[in-house]
């Protein structure tokens, strides 16, 4: 699995981060309004936990560079972009709770 | 590299071997694989090459049908106040168009270029389930064409192919037509989830050794992430159809305001699968695309790893995407805009992959013979209605474009630049491969400009038609509104495109005539494995991989593959063989005996198919006994599973023995088992989403569960399941007198308990008054209980068959993957239900 979470783990977040967000904003418009205030900050601090978690994958990723060859480096590699990918993407899906 | 078995990489320089093949090893081979020799061997035959091609030519025959259908409509829309149809005979064909195409022709089309074309790439002989594959062909033809055949009676659905509620409740739809709709295609989804059983553990099983994740050719991959994606939304759609079926056949009320439903439920289910089959028919084309160009360019495809990447993140993104086909529906604003910046964002992998095609056509030189042809007009396609598809993103123009015939358009050109123009180039470079025989080429630039500008002439006005406002789905228009040439301009492109495919359809009978040299080999110089010299044994030994473009780097390989230099060159005691190896860096684990052809398979097949179909008319007993057959059948085709081997290992070459057996997470069958129970999971976890989502909607309407004393029962029942799955394994492996039967005892204990637990819970809330047709939260309990319940009977027959398994001798210490698969089934059963019965106890609380 430690070979899966490197080359996907990227992704995986940003799919956690979607649905949140998503799910955030479904249960205050429930309650109250997914307009509010509150539903805000709790989905601006969920993004803040996403991005922080794709920080410390591109982290791990980067220390692990220097380890294996081949076949590991290349899952490396699609790690790191796939981390590149998320952090943008969460920084992109956050930009309607800021705006 | 890590090893992820113990094996010994160093053992791959023993190959190509030296010594002399044995006398006889060929023709052992060839007699182990012969192809068909009467009639009935060409129905039951399991073998790949033969499964394939039928299952392309079956979905290309639906392809032909919705095209003609597409010409009728075409037709009718020519000029204003057009009489060539009816109204109701309209709606009919424009909902089996879409009905046909997509489910019909384009997810099993793909499926099916997998099913012909993986075993040869990845140097497997067949794969891994070979019965399941031609099972899930069977149905699908089956089905398919009974479903088609409604239209023939006046039966065929017509509330569209998306069958929004309430326009498909019993109220505006009293007839079977929708009927056969919900259970057709439910039943045509469980065939595509089979096949993608069969694709995802071939793909990660079944490659040839040193065949490692970056040397896995892209079409592989994409058929990896399409299998992924379709286990992930299909349930969806099962689930949809399901609640849909229960709330017309029962009047169980999921989408009825009046008792608390909501039809914003079915778009919910329908789109969260609905999106990402955009992306799932994509996808493939797109491997096939990655795949042809560097073949056609003849130079290797620039940016491979960022190619990749781009796949795995659409296969993600694309699960962001359904509600954009709701922006009109009144969601939340918040909502909208993520959906919205989603739909921006999985363009962006699109453009990636796009970008390297363009790059990898620079890089080399382009050769533009048909398959390069189709290969660049679909991507030309993809890309105008890739743009369209980001304008439609931006929430106010979706406003402006939905319904209208813009979105026809749009949709038209992703899909046919996306999928069917690729499909064409596919089957233009890979049929020598197939058949042994180029189509011709002088007919193929034909077809390809007539489809190309056909496809234009028909879609590129269409922009126009709906930005002029004219909606979709109607059967006529009047004069005078500016209308009227360019749909019969879109009128004289569809005849176009309809030649096109004629002149193929001609050019396909002629290819597959029986007489004729058949004498093609590698005509386009592809580097992948399925070029090797090949019959229906794939290929004459398995490849030891170190390039992702074997046959361009790898010097001599198709000779010494051809000469059984390599790894499994015979059939070891008459057997069909192939070799099962580690997902990540396709180490040698073992040797897979693959089963020979059977008709249990079809019978299910046919007996499943007669189940839904008869259960459509609503002649129940007919479909009890349809159904009890097909369960009778796939039991009596499971019964010669897990038989025992004559030896313990085989030699594969360069004295390396690998066993013949083994189980628990190593085996194909516990991958399989894993998968089927990720799709009953999602099932779940959507009829849990529709359960909140229907609370959220009349929270009014819900009554307080029954007495929490009433819990203790089932869940205690339940644990006693669990507790049982999982010590039956331990109680096989004690490998003493008697465990086999201590294991089957367990399981048998554990269904039984399930089955209790499952009556238990139903009668806790019958008693406390709830009723599946009174309110949404009665029908979302009673299914949420119905597909626990449904798990626990099918727990039943696994310890009904493990009991007889045990009594004929059937099961024993030595080989624990009949008992390992049915207790890793009987633990999630146990899993679910707990999870359900906790969900509907506790959630929303006491009631309001």
């Amino acid at each position: 699995m430690r070979r899966w979470s490197r080359m996907a783990g990227g992704l995986l977040i940003w799919a956690v981060h979607f649905m949140g967000v998503y799910l955030i904003s479904s249960a205050a418009d429930v309650w109250s309004s997914s307009e509010g205030a509150g539903a805000r900050w709790i989905g601006l601090a969920f993004s803040l936990g996403c991005l922080l978690a794709v920080i410390a994958l591109a982290v791990w990723l980067g220390r692990g560079r220097s380890e294996g060859s081949g076949a590991e480096a290349w899952e490396g590699r699609i790690g790191m972009t796939g981390a590149l990918v998320a952090g943008i993407g969460v920084l992109w899906q956050t930009a309607p709770l800021v705006f | 590299m890590t090893s992820e078995t113990g094996f010994d990489a160093g053992k791959y320089d023993r190959f190509p071997t030296s010594e002399p093949r044995p006398q006889g090893e060929l023709e052992q081979l060839e007699k182990a694989w012969c192809g068909p020799r009467t009639p009935g061997e060409w129905i039951t035959a399991t073998n790949n090459n033969i499964i394939g091609v039928y299952y392309v030519g079956a979905a290309m025959l639906f392809f032909v049908l919705a095209g003609v259908l597409a010409l009728l409509m075409r037709t009718q829309l020519a000029l204003p106040m057009n009489g060539f149809l009816p109204q109701d005979t309209y709606n009919q064909i424009f909902t089996m168009h879409g009905t046909v195409m997509m489910f019909l022709f384009a997810v099993p089309a793909v499926e099916a270029l997998g099913v012909l074309l993986l075993p040869q790439m990845l140097g497997a002989r067949d794969l891994p389930f070979p019965r399941l594959g031609a099972y899930a062909f069977w149905a699908y033809l089956i089905g398919g064409l009974a479903f088609f055949c409604s239209l023939f009676v006046g039966l065929a659905p017509d509330g569209g192919w998306f069958m929004y509620p309430p326009l498909t409740s019993t109220t505006y739809s009293p007839g079977i037509n929708a009927d056969f709709w919900l259970l057709g295609i439910g039943f045509i989804e469980i065939s595509a989830i089979a096949g993608a059983i069969e694709i995802i553990v071939g793909v990660l099983k079944t490659r040839a050794p040193g065949m490692t994740l970056d040397k896995l050719p892209i079409f592989a991959w994409a058929m990896l992430i399409f299998a992924c994606m379709i286990i992930i939304a299909f349930p969806s759609i099962i689930l949809a159809t399901l609640l849909l079926e229960l709330e017309r056949a029962l009047g169980w009320p999921f989408f009825d305001p009046l008792k608390g439903g909501d039809p914003l439920l079915w778009q919910h289910l329908f789109w969260f699968f609905g999106h990402p089959e955009v992306y799932i028919i994509f996808l493939p084309a797109a491997g096939a695309m990655s795949t042809i160009i560097p073949a056609m360019a003849r130079t290797p495809l620039v940016g491979h790893p960022l190619v990749v990447m781009a796949m795995l993140a659409t296969g993600f993104i694309s699960f962001g995407v359904w509600a954009h086909h709701m922006f009109t529906t009144g969601m939340p604003q918040i909502s909208i805009n993520y959906f919205s910046a989603a739909s921006m964002a999985v363009s962006v992998p699109a453009g990636v992959q796009v970008f390297a095609w363009i790059a990898t056509m620079a890089a080399g030189r382009m050769r533009f013979s048909t398959p390069g042809l189709f290969a660049v007009g679909g991507m030309v396609i993809f890309v105008m209605g890739g743009l369209t598809g980001v304008m439609v993103a931006m929430v106010p123009f979706d406003w402006q474009a939905h319904d209208s015939y813009f979105i026809v358009a749009h949709l038209h050109y992703v899909l046919i630049g996306g999928m069917v123009f690729p499909l064409f180039a596919a089957i233009y470079y890979w049929l020598p491969m197939s058949s042994a025989r180029p189509l011709s080429e002088r007919w193929g630039r034909w077809i390809f400009w007539l489809m190309f500008a056909g496809h234009n002439i028909t879609f590129m006005p269409m922009h126009l038609t709906g930005l002029m406002g004219m909606p979709r789905r109607v059967y006529t228009y009047l004069p005078e509104r500016g209308w009227d040439l360019p749909n019969l301009v879109s009128t004289t492109g569809a005849f176009m495109f309809g030649l096109a495919v004629l002149l193929w359809v001609i050019d396909m009978a002629r290819n597959y005539r029986p007489f004729g040299p058949r004498e093609a080999g590698d005509v386009h110089g592809g580097p992948g494995l399925e070029w090797l010299p090949s019959g229906f044994y794939s290929v004459r030994s398995i490849p030891v991989v170190k390039s992702l473009y074997p046959l361009w780097e790898q010097k001599g390989l198709a000779q010494e593959v051809a000469a059984g230099r390599y790894l499994l060159p015979g059939a070891a005691r008459g057997e069909r063989q192939t070799l099962v190896t580690s997902p990540l860096n396709a180490e040698p684990q073992y040797v897979l005996r693959i089963p020979r052809p059977s008709a249990w398979h079809v019978f299910g097949a046919v007996f499943t198919a007669g189940f839904f179909l008869i259960l459509t008319i609503q002649a129940y007993a007919a479909a009890v006994v349809s159904g009890v057959l097909a369960v009778y059948c796939i039991m009596r085709w499971c019964w010669f599973l897990d038989a025992p081997h004559a030896r313990k290992t085989t030699d594969i070459g360069a004295a390396i023995r690998m066993p013949n057996y083994v189980s628990g997470p190593s085996s194909h069958g516990w991958w399989a088992m894993v998968i089927v129970l990720i799709v009953g999971a999602m099932v779940c976890l959507l009829a849990a989403f529709s359960y909140v989502f229907l609370w959220s909607r009349r929270p009014d309407l819900w009554q307080a569960p029954p007495a929490v004393s009433s819990l203790l029962a089932p869940l205690g029942l339940m644990v006693v399941t669990g507790l049982c799955a999982v010590a039956a394994p331990r109680a096989v492996r004690m490998a003493r007198d008697g465990s086999a039967s201590a294991a089957a005892g367990l399981l048998v204990l554990a269904s039984v308990a399930a089955i209790a637990a499952s009556i238990l819970e139903a009668r806790a809330w019958w008693a406390s008054g709830l009723r599946p047709e009174a309110s949404s939260q009665g029908a979302s309990v009673y299914a949420l209980l119905s597909w626990a319940g449904t798990f626990a009977a099918i727990g039943g027959l696994m310890g009904l068959y493990v009991l007889l398994r045990r009594l004929f001798g059937r099961l024993a210490a030595e080989r624990p993957s009949t008992v390992d698969l049915i207790s890793l089934f009987l633990a999630f059963t146990a899993a679910q239900a707990i999870g359900v019965i906790l969900l509907v106890r506790l959630f929303p609380g006491g009631g309001t």
